[in-house]
């Protein structure tokens, strides 16, 4: 059937060399595999008593459940399609004669293969929650069910609403407020510490924003004031941010040490100059965090502590990607294990799980120095 | 006698299990201009590479002007001026602010005026202000020389420098760099398939096959070929290269 559809038929060998290419490190591939599952499997047996009340609360929400999934599917399978057409008119088989409806087809198949992994990936994890906490079969499959038809609705949503888009939205730097043009060229590394806060602003694009204020706005509850729903939508707003910072530091720790890898840049000076302005923006993005939650009624201790665990989590996450990038390394699998430890400390022990990420943090910091 | 900046010895290097460079050895002085030829795929990006201390050789030594690039990385680092490859270039930021970073992370207190004069040659100053990610192949490429030659390096390392550059802003660097080699500021290593630049350019070329440099040309016998103008005809009279 391949055979008839050039682009799939592309798509399928690449990805099956992918695979090909993965077996020389099969060893490898299999030990981080084995403790990828490992660790789910720790964090599964020890939150397994909290599972119940998980699935509780997904079935009285189940109306509010369908809708932010059918949300995100509606934005994940619309994303992908107006990518898909991009890149399709941009491969390397463009020139080549294939008809209107294989194309579609191989647009089809991208743009949902996606949403049908994550939708598997989260079925599966349902599964095991169920069986490690000993839930009623019929439960975990009504919530599936409802997860399922969710993202059913939202991607045929998607695909249809992405039909006639416009597909200009791939400048990296479209977004960005545009820099002032100067006369001199004075060595600095000022720029350095711009380009988190650049590469976020490339990434809050409208068609990536609305996503978020659309959870936002779905969040706040009916009868809420003006103040709270404000406030409500605010914290997701400001929550993406953090978060789409964080992710921008490490995408940019790793794009400029392979830049820069053939400088005599120090580590300090590297590190300090990629991360100084998202940190202290962090800091602040995070007190505002703060006051929110403190206008939402949370506790002030409470909030205190969510916004210095956040902060930890920062400085660890940070500390990693800078060091490792630095040192040529991927820190994708340390960054995930320190994760795990960290959420299985914050679970057995409330409140270790702070100066355990600034010595961790520390550690990697001294390595990278000592590069 | 001038001063040797680079000095690579028997270097052998590998991506995974294959094995790209099996004993590389070369020589380069202050003043010369060096060509580094070779099919696609032979090893000419891996020991820039290895030169740019981006990737560690598997055994041998590199010395850029006596330093070692495994063992005093940064001193070696401090006199190398790198062109790293268009794509690498960061989008996110304006020409202006990477040469700035740049010259940062070099250590540098200004930024050399000859750089300035070059970039005002190149017809460059235009685009110092816009990101990254709006030029087109040559002007990045462009941006990538600029960075290579910022900080008085004494050995200059660049990877199909002129590819997308136009004729004109090509013609510029070029004497942009015999300038250079002419006051015996620095060395250069390009790795090239241009052989136009050898006959006219180069005072040393090499033919790198299978990781392994099989042929090099002196400036005794590229002036013999510049008189004939048959380059083609030299390489093609290598082993390896017919086959």
């Amino acid at each position: 059937m391949l055979q008839r559809h050039p682009l799939l038929l592309a798509e399928w060998l690449a990805a099956r060399n992918l695979l090909t290419r993965a077996r020389a490190h099969a060893l490898k591939v299999i030990a981080a595999g084995g403790a990828a599952l490992g660790a789910a499997a720790v964090v599964l047996v020890t939150l397994r008593s909290h599972f119940p009340a998980v699935f509780a609360w997904l079935l009285a929400y189940r109306v509010l459940m369908l809708v932010a999934v059918g949300a995100y599917a509606l934005f994940a399978v619309g994303r992908q399609r107006r990518r898909a057409e991009v890149r399709y008119t941009q491969f390397w088989l463009a020139a080549a004669p294939v008809r209107q409806y294989s194309r579609t087809l191989a647009i089809l198949v991208v743009s949902l293969l996606p949403l049908a992994a994550q939708l598997l990936a989260v079925c599966v994890l349902l599964v095991a929650m169920g069986l490690a906490a000993g839930v009623a079969a019929a439960t975990v499959g009504e919530s599936m069910l409802w997860i399922a038809g969710g993202a059913v609705i939202g991607a045929t949503i998607g695909w249809w609403s992405a039909r006639r888009s416009r597909f200009d939205a791939l400048e990296g730097s479209r977004y960005v407020r545009q820099v002032k043009a100067r006369t001199d060229t004075v060595p600095s590394a000022a720029a350095l510490s711009g380009w988190p806060l650049a590469q976020v602003r490339a990434w809050g694009r409208p068609d990536n924003l609305r996503i978020l204020l659309m959870v936002g706005m779905l969040a706040v509850q009916a009868g809420s004031s003006a103040l709270v729903g404000l406030s409500v939508v605010g914290m997701w707003l400001l929550g993406g941010y953090l978060a789409g910072l964080l992710t921008a530091v490490l995408q940019t720790a790793s794009m400029a040490s392979r830049w820069l890898r053939s400088t005599p840049i120090p580590f300090t000076q590297f590190a300090w100059a990629v991360c100084r302005r998202a940190l202290l923006y962090q800091v602040i993005a995070t007190a505002l965090t703060v006051g929110l939650m403190v206008i939402l009624g949370s506790p002030l201790l409470s909030a205190l502590y969510v916004g210095g665990l956040w902060l930890a989590i920062v400085l660890l996450a940070c500390s990693i990607g800078l060091a490792d990038s630095y040192r040529a390394r991927r820190p994708l699998i340390k960054l995930a294990l320190s994760f795990a430890a960290l959420a299985i400390v914050e679970v057995r022990e409330h409140g270790w799980s702070i100066p355990i990420a600034a010595v961790l943090a520390a550690w990697n910091l001294r390595a990278g120095a000592k590069t | 006698m001038t001063a040797i900046v680079l000095e690579i010895r028997d270097v052998h290097a590998r991506y995974g299990r294959t094995d790209v460079l099996r004993g590389v050895t070369l020589q380069i002085r202050a003043g010369q201009w060096f060509c580094l030829l070779g099919p696609n795929g032979v090893g000419k990006s891996t020991l820039l590479h290895c030169v740019a201390a981006r990737l560690a050789p598997t055994a041998g030594d590199i010395a850029v002007c006596g330093h070692s690039v495994r063992t005093h990385t940064v001193d070696a680092k401090c006199k190398l001026g790198f062109g790293c490859a268009p794509e690498q270039l960061p989008g996110l930021l304006t020409g202006r602010q990477c040469l700035e970073v740049y010259a940062n992370a070099k250590g540098l207190e200004r930024i050399d005026p000859d750089v300035v004069e070059l970039s005002e040659a190149l017809k460059f100053a235009g685009y110092l202000d816009r990101f990254v990610d709006t030029y087109s192949l040559g002007t990045r490429q462009k941006l990538c020389v600029l960075l290579a030659l910022l900080g008085e390096p004494a050995l200059v390392v660049l990877d199909e420098a002129f590819n997308g550059l136009d004729p004109g802003s090509a013609l510029v660097v070029k004497r942009h760099l015999q300038q250079r080699l002419a006051a015996n500021r620095c060395g250069v290593l390009l790795a090239t398939h241009s052989l136009d630049i050898v006959e006219h350019y180069a005072d040393k070329a090499a033919l790198l096959l299978d990781g392994k440099i099989v042929r090099e040309w002196g400036a005794g016998e590229i002036a013999a070929i510049r008189e004939t103008g048959r380059f083609e005809e030299a390489m093609a009279g290598s082993d390896g290269v017919t086959k």
